[in-house]
């Protein structure tokens, strides 16, 4: 009733507006009076059909909105991951030594490929298309299309495995991995990268090793991550950060987006390159030189680094065997460890340049003032003995450290005093770590001063009772040879974001250890372990000399711990040297650290030839030019 | 009969005339209300006017005719039209006299906008749907393109590292230099060589760590040097310089 009142007042209504309605009105009245019945009755339906329409639009528009355009959205958008690509690490001459590159891995969900092969042999019995023939025939078809990657019969295995999930094989080039796609549906692509390095064991003690990860249950968050060297400790800065995109795409073909439908929800922000203060071709080099002389000196193991003896940065730092990233079998706990900065060991003589630093600067002595030096020396309950046999010789202080003479040293280290000692030694940078920027760096070991018993400064000074790493050694040389300002090592440059933007490293906080005088004169003073003279004034390593330039350095033979007696070995030595190329303008600092060579070979006996050939290397490479002329020939022991 | 219906349809109707129409409505109220019986006639008379049109039309006529008077009035602010082009202004005339007056043309020329309108969004649809396969197809070529360059960018840069061009190096029967001699230059020009120059030793399974030690030896063994070919051109260049 309501309706029909409505619908006649509406009827009114238009009669008032229109003049023609109004007359079709009442001609209509006049004329037939069940049409107006069929008009209601029309008008009822179209409230009726209106009512309901709007019904349902609430409830689809309100209601069901959210869930509805879920729906849809699931059924038309994709989202993407948006990969950041990882930083590469670079050498000081943009010569990379790392980098990723964009890789596929291929899987096989088998339980649905069990169901869906199975279903259509059953439909088609006779097209002779089952499980067995496809899956026989995608593993011949992958395997000659990936032959470096897998074999036809490792797939074949994997595909028959009873398990509901495998990969296939991994590290696939995007465009074969869409071949392979293409002819066999059911496999699935993951989106990988891989980490290349170009030069194999090239620098790959510092570089480190990173791979694909996959603990994240988030897939998204898979990614390469640092395992090893520098991968592992800058990994933040290497990864970037991975972003999100939603598209719109075609029924079916991920691949066709909709124009305009990107919709990115995180930008993906690659990761940062890192430039090392390495120079491969050095880095190389070094080692090469040093894995043969290790070979030829039968030690167990090697370490060297050669050092910017302005800067403290390091132009390389080697290890005599490294992993090869690229190899997997290679991948053993001790060829991953970067001994050059984990390992320490009892340097020698190479550490009584802080005693040669001391005596100087306290005027203790002058490079060639003499004292009586006897065959051996009682320090407290313990008696120390030079390495060769004399009595008692009138040595210059050049003398006692060119000849290596532990009495020598011994008896300045008791004019200088164990705090004064004690000191120096901290400021030298031993027992700290140097921060050079490479993961797993021991500090070295230095027993505290108020643990010191009565023969501990008769040890010290001679580089026994404490350890430090190769570059602790070559740090307290670059010392001498930067006028003694002391600045610690470091080995990555800088880092370059992506958008451009280089950001150096922060510089380390140099340390004065000595006066520029006495840095000078001790340097000087060093010249003489190389001197090449008549018998009583040869240094200890006249073949670590270098025609045309002056070299200041120090050998040593530091006595290592037996691990089976526990106490100093005899035939076990640690063969080190230190040295300053020129030692008239210091360029670079090369330290040499040699573990257990048989010390009756020639090679074996002293590092003094491996620094020939490593700064005959370095004045070629570097265009170093020559010194002003020959060291002046010095007196070491006055008869 | 048309004119009316056509009239009471306009939107732009100036205020007054549906004050009118308002006051009309309330007239009639009480007529709808009283009884459906009333013919349309006795609606109708207030708005016919004598000339048997509706106040509606009239006004329309009245419109056309300010409009025409209008135009006649802009006329003389036109240059002086030339006798012979007299026709030719007419037609213009006519044209602004007749542009809005009909009704049908102009719901043509809606319909014909609208189906331009519908035409090129399709065609901009079409556009841009074709835009995207093309876009899909250039993604393609693109990932395709960039794998080719990173492939090429992996195998300059293995090429490149000392680890490949060290036994590369090997294999054309080099080795390395040794310690070489250098001529220096004084401040007179003389010269004077420092150090003595030797003919690189192939590394027999070891390294160069054997020169130095044994400056002396390359005079016994220079044939085997000379075998090598290619690296020894250095050789007799540098003692010219003594």
């Amino acid at each position: 009733m309501v309706a029909s009142g409505a619908s006649r007042a509406r009827a009114a209504g238009s009669a008032r507006r229109t003049y023609a309605a109004g007359t079709r009105r009442a001609v209509a009245k006049r004329g037939n009076g069940g049409q107006r019945s069929r008009f209601s009755a029309v008008r009822i339906l179209l409230v009726a059909l209106m009512v309901v329409a709007g019904v349902k639009l609430v409830q689809v528009q309100w209601f069901e909105a959210p869930t509805l355009s879920a729906a849809a959205e699931r059924q038309r958008s994709l989202t993407i991951d948006i990969p950041a690509q990882r930083g590469s690490i670079v050498d000081r001459n943009g010569n990379k030594l790392a980098f990723s590159v964009e890789t596929r891995a291929l899987s096989v969900n088998l339980r649905v490929l069990h169901k869906t092969m199975d279903d259509y042999a059953k439909k088609n019995p006779t097209k002779g298309r089952n499980f067995e023939t496809e899956v026989t025939a995608a593993a011949k078809y992958i395997a000659s299309k990936v032959p470096n990657l897998t074999t036809e019969q490792e797939l074949l295995t994997k595909l028959h495995k009873p398990q509901s999930f495998t990969y296939l094989v991994d590290n696939v080039e995007p465009s074969v991995a869409n071949d392979i796609v293409k002819q066999f549906a059911w496999i699935g692509v993951e989106n990988r990268a891989m980490r290349e390095y170009p030069g194999d064991t090239l620098a790959s003690n510092i570089v480190g090793l990173a791979n694909w990860r996959m603990d994240d249950p988030d897939v998204s968050k898979h990614n390469l991550h640092g395992v090893v060297g520098l991968e592992q400790s800058r990994d933040n800065d290497l990864a970037g950060t991975p972003g999100r995109e939603i598209v719109s795409t075609q029924n079916g073909n991920d691949n066709l987006y909709l124009p305009g439908s990107e919709h990115v929800l995180q930008a993906a922000i690659p990761g940062s390159d890192l430039e090392l203060t390495i120079d491969s071709d050095l880095q190389y080099e070094l080692q090469r030189q040093l894995s043969d002389y290790v070979a030829q000196s039968h030690a167990k193991g090697g370490q060297a680094v050669i050092m910017d003896s302005k800067t403290g940065e390091i132009y390389a730092l080697a290890d005599d065997k490294t992993f090869n990233p690229n190899d997997q079998s290679t991948f053993q706990d001790e060829l991953l460890n970067d001994r050059a900065v984990t390992t320490p060991y009892e340097p020698g003589s190479v550490n009584k340049i802080v005693t040669a630093t001391a005596a100087i600067d306290e005027g203790i002595a002058t490079p060639l003032s003499t004292i009586p030096v006897p065959g051996e020396i009682k320090i407290a309950d313990r008696t120390v003995h030079d390495a060769w046999v004399h009595g008692t010789q009138n040595f210059t202080t050049t003398g006692i450290f060119a000849k290596s003479s532990n009495v020598g040293t011994l008896e300045l280290a008791q004019k200088i005093g164990p705090d004064r000692y004690s000191d120096l030694l901290k400021k030298f940078g031993i027992g700290q770590r140097t921060g050079l920027g490479l993961p797993g760096e021991s500090p070295g070991y230095v027993p505290p001063r108020s643990q010191w018993s009565a023969s501990t400064f008769g040890n010290l000074p001679i580089g026994q009772g404490l350890s430090m790493t190769v570059v602790q050694m070559a740090g307290m040389y670059q010392t001498i040879a930067n006028n003694g300002l002391r600045v610690p090592p470091r080995i990555v440059k800088a880092k370059k974001n992506p958008d451009g933007t280089v950001v150096p490293e922060p510089a380390p906080k140099p340390v004065q250890v000595v006066s520029p005088q006495t840095a000078t004169t001790v340097r000087d003073m060093l010249r003489a372990v190389v001197q090449n003279a008549k018998s009583p004034n040869a240094g200890t390593a006249p073949s670590a000399a270098l025609e045309g330039y002056q070299i200041s350095g120090k050998t040593g033979t530091g006595q290592q711990v037996d691990p089976r007696t526990k106490a100093y070995s005899q035939s076990l030595a640690n063969i080190t040297f230190a040295g300053i190329l020129p030692a008239d303008h210091p360029r670079f600092v090369v330290g040499i650290r040699l573990d257990a060579p048989d010390t009756t070979l020639p090679a074996g006996h002293s590092a003094g030839p491996l620094f020939h050939s490593i700064a005959s290397y370095l004045t070629q490479r570097y265009q170093i030019p020559l010194s002003d002329g020959p060291a002046p020939e010095v007196p070491l022991i006055i008869p | 009969m048309t004119a009316p219906t056509k009239s009471r349809r306009r939107s732009g109707a100036p205020a007054t005339r549906r004050r009118a129409q308002a006051g009309t409505t309330v007239e009639q109220e009480p007529q709808t209300a009283t009884g459906r019986t009333t013919t349309a006639q006795p609606e109708t008379t207030p708005r016919r006017s004598s000339r048997g049109r509706t106040t509606a039309a009239e006004r329309a006529y009245a419109r056309r005719a300010q409009r025409a008077d209008l135009l006649q009035q802009r006329e003389p602010k036109r240059p002086e039209p030339k006798l012979e082009r007299t026709e030719v202004a007419v037609k213009p005339k006519r044209l602004l006299l007749r542009w809005p007056r009909s009704r049908a043309s102009f719901v043509l020329i809606m319909m014909g906008l609208l189906a331009v309108g519908v035409a090129s969004t399709l065609w901009l649809t079409t556009q841009a749907i074709a835009d995207s396969y093309r876009l899909e197809q250039l993604r393609t070529t693109n990932a395709g393109l960039a794998e080719t360059k990173d492939r090429l960018e992996r195998d300059v840069a293995k090429a490149q590292s000392p680890a490949s061009l060290a036994p590369a190096a090997k294999q054309l029967g080099m080795v390395p230099g040794g310690d070489p001699a250098r001529i220096v230059v004084g401040p007179d020009g003389k010269t004077t060589v420092v150090g003595e120059p030797t003919k690189a030793q192939p590394a027999a399974g070891s390294t160069a760590e054997t020169p130095p030690q044994q400056p002396g030896a390359p005079a016994g063994q220079p044939a085997s040097g000379q075998q090598e070919g290619g690296i020894e051109g250095d050789l007799p260049a540098t003692p010219a310089g003594q």
